[in-house]
């Protein structure tokens, strides 16, 4: 159950660390096939719903949900804009609650023995069911959406920098006991910088479940935002415009996923090791 | 001065706790003279590590106790006393070889970074002939480099003591014997007490006063040479008659069966 998530660097850094232009000439070349792969079935589908005489109650082709998302773009855009805080600012306080609770997990051991086996067991709870009972308690307002985002995404934060604080070098802790160094110490000048790229293996995992905790809590019970609309245009059986809100949010999760990327550049300058593998 | 001379007496280590337990390290007596360089040899688990722990108060002995300069070793390390070496560099990815030098020295007087431990931390490193890569990160040096910044991170701290277990034990043999010729000449500089760790007979006698040879199943003393080859020593002494003569005999005591 306590894995790494892929990408998490051993203690070897005898890589050198890429800069930053040569990783974004590498994701360009990467990303070409593909784009191409995208296109080939986006027309292919066009192609399928003409050909095939498909209603478009049931699905709608390229064509028409990208006319729909433009005539629906204000509509679509502040539905966007409300999702995106819901995940940004709940994503925000999953960091702070994961690393929080890591930190004190690693750092007094009877909360590690008290808590962390009550953390694990609220992982059983399937979070996703959680959504109505928060609607219930808190009403149709932000703070249900933000409690489900909180309550899916804070666990691999945690999980994945506890990996990294208890990934200390037997011998830098020998060295660190050899002047006296207190707990205080070894955690902030060791084990915290330590943890960094298992944080950001963590964070990466987080977002996308940010996303999916937003949109649920929106299904469960929402005036506004994208999850709103997609439920609300399957009422109205307007399949464009449930299709454009669909690939808004996967949009935005994809943008979200790669501004974790870059954030991670932005402190691999200080910390080259976060970047020394990921990726 | 007086300080710097450390005690053991019987010395027994057990790990786990069950007295069925076989003991890592039984009734080993020790006395290391201030200013000594001193060498633990001894076959691969024979328990030299875990001796230097012990002598440094980095562990606690099941048996025995150990006093430097007449007080606990605790209070050694909490006076920063104490300058160890690892086996492996350790040093930390994210800091350049300069930063990395000052981190011993930064947590043992528990004040920020300050001109005074950039400047003892230049001054180790230069010691050590690497002040041109003091900008370079741990990844951009080389072994041997970053075992070096390994020492001037010890040496930065101005220790009294330097406990160095096995620090050139990963090197090629000409960067070894390279460092060897460095470290006696640090030595020789500073005047510290060494207690070194190593399973090389030659890199024993070339930098020691006194060599203490270990046995396994249980750790313990088997023998004690007094070196007596005159210093400066520098490359030339492997040639020497007296020289070859010591690790003949070492030899001996290590493998006393293969007397060919
Ligand atoms: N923390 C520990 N717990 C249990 N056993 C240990 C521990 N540390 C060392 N030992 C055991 O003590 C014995 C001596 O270990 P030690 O590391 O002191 O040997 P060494 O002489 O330094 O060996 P090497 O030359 O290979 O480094 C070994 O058998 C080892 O398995
Ligand atoms: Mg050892």
């Amino acid at each position: 159950m306590v894995t790494a998530a892929p990408g998490v660097p051993t203690r070897e850094h005898s890589r050198p660390v890429s800069t930053t232009p040569g990783r974004l000439r590498r994701w360009y070349s990467r990303a070409w096939p593909s784009a191409l792969l995208l296109l080939a079935v986006l027309v292919a589908w066009e192609l399928a719903v003409a050909l095939l005489g498909v209603s478009e109650f049931v699905v709608a082709p390229p064509s028409a949900f990208a006319a729909e998302t433009w005539n629906s773009r204000e509509l679509l855009l502040a539905a966007a804009w409300i999702t995106t805080q819901e995940i940004l600012y709940g994503f925000l306080i999953s960091v702070a609650v994961g690393v929080g609770l890591a930190v004190v997990i690693a750092r007094f051991s009877w909360v590690d023995r008290a808590v962390y086996p009550l953390v694990v067991l609220f992982q059983v709870v399937p979070k996703v069911a959680l959504a109505p009972i928060f609607i219930l308690w808190f009403g149709y307002g932000v703070t249900p959406k933000l409690l489900l985002v909180v309550v899916i995404a804070f666990f691999p934060i945690t999980l994945n920098m506890l990996v990294g604080l208890r990934s200390i070098d037997p011998d830098l802790l020998l060295l660190m006991k050899s002047v006296g160094a207190t707990r205080n110490q070894i955690l902030a000048r060791i084990q915290i910088p330590t943890s960094l790229p298992y944080l950001f293996a963590g964070m990466r995992i987080a977002i996308t479940l940010a996303v999916i905790g937003a949109v649920v809590a929106e299904f469960a019970g929402a005036s506004d935002g994208l999850g709103y609309l997609i439920q609300f245009a399957s009422t109205q059986l307007d399949t464009p415009l449930m299709f454009s809100a669909l690939i808004l949010v996967s949009l935005l999760g994809l943008v979200l996923y790669y501004g974790m990327s870059l954030a991670e550049f932005a402190l691999a300058r200080r910390f080259p090791h976060i970047t020394a593998e990921s990726q | 001065m007086e300080s710097g001379f450390i005690s053991a007496r019987g010395i027994g280590m057990r790990f786990g706790g069950t007295s069925t337990a076989q003991p890592v390290l039984e009734a080993l007596d020790l006395t290391i003279a201030p200013g000594a360089f001193v060498t633990l040899l001894g076959p691969s688990g024979c328990g030299k590590s875990t001796l230097l722990k012990i002598l440094g108060g980095l562990l606690e002995p099941t048996d025995g106790e150990v006093s430097i300069g007449g007080r606990p070793p605790s209070e050694a390390v909490d006076r920063r006393q104490i300058g160890l070496v690892p086996q492996r560099p350790a040093l930390l990815p994210w800091k350049t070889a300069l930063q990395n030098a000052c981190v011993l020295r930064d947590v043992a007087t528990g004040k920020g970074r300050s001109a005074e431990s950039l400047r003892a931390a230049e001054n180790a490193l230069a010691l050590v002939g690497l002040e041109e890569a003091a900008g370079k990160l741990p990844h951009q040096l080389s072994g041997g480099m970053a075992q070096r910044v390994s020492i001037a991170r010890a040496l930065a701290m101005d220790p009294e003591i330097l406990l160095m277990d096995e620090p050139f034990g990963a090197l090629d043999a000409i960067t070894r014997d390279e460092m060897n010729e460095k470290l006696a000449e640090i030595w020789t500089q500073t005047g510290k007490t060494v207690v070194f760790v190593t399973h090389a007979i030659s890199e024993a006698v070339f930098l020691s006063d006194t060599v203490h040879v270990m046995g396994a199943d249980p750790g313990r003393l088997v023998q004690t040479l007094d070196i007596s080859l005159p210093r400066p020593r520098t490359r030339e002494v492997f040639d020497d008659p007296v020289f070859t003569d010591y690790t003949s005999r070492l030899r001996e005591l290590l493998e006393p069966k293969a007397t060919v």
